[in-house]
């Protein structure tokens, strides 16, 4: 196993993110639907 | 097209952490961390460390995707690997890295936020693979032939595809769960599969991967993925507006962003689309 470095330089965020609890609500129930159905699927760009 | 943003990508992952910790990260450079912290608590493996963890077929996640058959299909004809090919793999890696920060920063900053481990493996089939809910992971099986362009579009490629799962987690992309839209009435024709009939969602994915390849090719001076995609792409953003009443709002609006690229072939919106502030936000109503 071996580590391959971010460049954190390039990943920088600038700019806070900030969030309406009424957003986050939202969201939360979101995520919860999500990973709550049947929504596992498998993506890929495959070759024989 | 605001699912390959590096801001709008900065926005999901910062509200997915505010909210999944209840509270919003303590600064905005702390968003990498925060989100290595919830993707560990969202899948069966924590993330270890910074930057990308590159492993292989006998560590603790290649035996994981092999044990859960996750990627059962594209795992055929598994081999074991000699270190000296390990080596090689994890050189053209590095190399991948480096030319794709050169070559298109923003994605370069995409895949340094988004992908957290990539699992290298020797299959009958080559390609990358990923799992909706498996956040930040990659699965690679290398081509004999591969240079580290050929990495580099991969981890593109995939990269994509994670950030899509992202969006689809924190606003809902479809009206109906992955399973129910693989029934044969919520199929349309596949951007990559040429002429195939995929699941909804498959066959937007297929298609949202387009632009970013394509853009990479033409900036490396190739024409093969332009000529390719040019037709099929279009073919499958028309089936996706044909089942447009199965996207949410937010899904609808990727679709239409998709379609704007595949009527115009147009490289300079792949580049607004990638670092331009005009696809960073998206305004997300408050829960009813």
């Amino acid at each position: 196993m071996s580590v391959i470095t971010n460049d954190t330089e390039n990943s920088e965020v600038t700019e806070a993110v900030t969030l309406d609890e009424s957003v986050a609500d939202a969201i939360r129930g979101n995520v919860r639907a999500f990973l709550g159905e049947d929504n596992t699927s498998m993506m890929g760009g495959w070759t024989n | 097209m605001r699912f390959l943003n590096i801001h709008h990508a900065r926005e999901t992952i910062g509200r997915l952490v505010s909210a999944v910790n209840e509270q919003p990260p303590l600064t905005a450079a702390d968003l990498p961390t925060a989100y290595r912290s919830v993707v560990s608590a969202l899948r069966p493996l924590p993330v270890e460390g910074e930057g990308i963890t590159l492993s292989f077929k006998d560590s603790e996640w290649g035996s994981y995707l092999i044990e859960n058959r996750t990627f059962e299909n594209i795992f055929e004809g598994l081999e074991n690997t000699s270190a000296d090919l390990r080596e090689r793999w994890k050189r053209d890696f590095s190399v991948a890295l480096l030319h794709t920060r050169d070559l298109v920063p923003d994605l370069g900053a995409l895949v340094d936020l988004v992908v957290t481990d990539v699992v290298m493996f020797s299959s009958t089939n080559k390609g990358g693979g990923t799992g909706s809910t498996l956040p930040g992971l990659v699965s690679m099986s290398p081509g004999d032939e591969w240079r580290p362009h050929d990495y580099a579009e991969s981890l593109v490629h995939e990269t994509v595809h994670l950030n899509v799962f992202l969006a689809d987690m924190v606003y809902r992309l479809y009206r109906r769960p992955a399973k129910e839209l693989e029934a044969d009435e919520f199929r349309v024709v596949s951007a990559v599969k040429f002429g195939q009939m995929r699941p909804l969602d498959k066959a937007f994915h297929s298609a949202v991967v387009a632009p970013p390849l394509m853009l990479m090719q033409h900036l490396r001076g190739e024409t093969e993925l332009v000529d390719k995609f040019r037709h099929s792409i279009r073919e499958c953003t028309n089936g996706l507006f044909g089942k447009l009443d199965l996207f949410t709002p937010y899904g609808q609006g990727m679709v239409r962003e998709l379609a704007a690229f595949a009527e115009t072939i147009d490289f300079d919106l792949v580049t607004r689309s990638i670092s331009g502030q005009e696809f960073a936000h998206y305004e997300l109503p408050a829960a009813a």
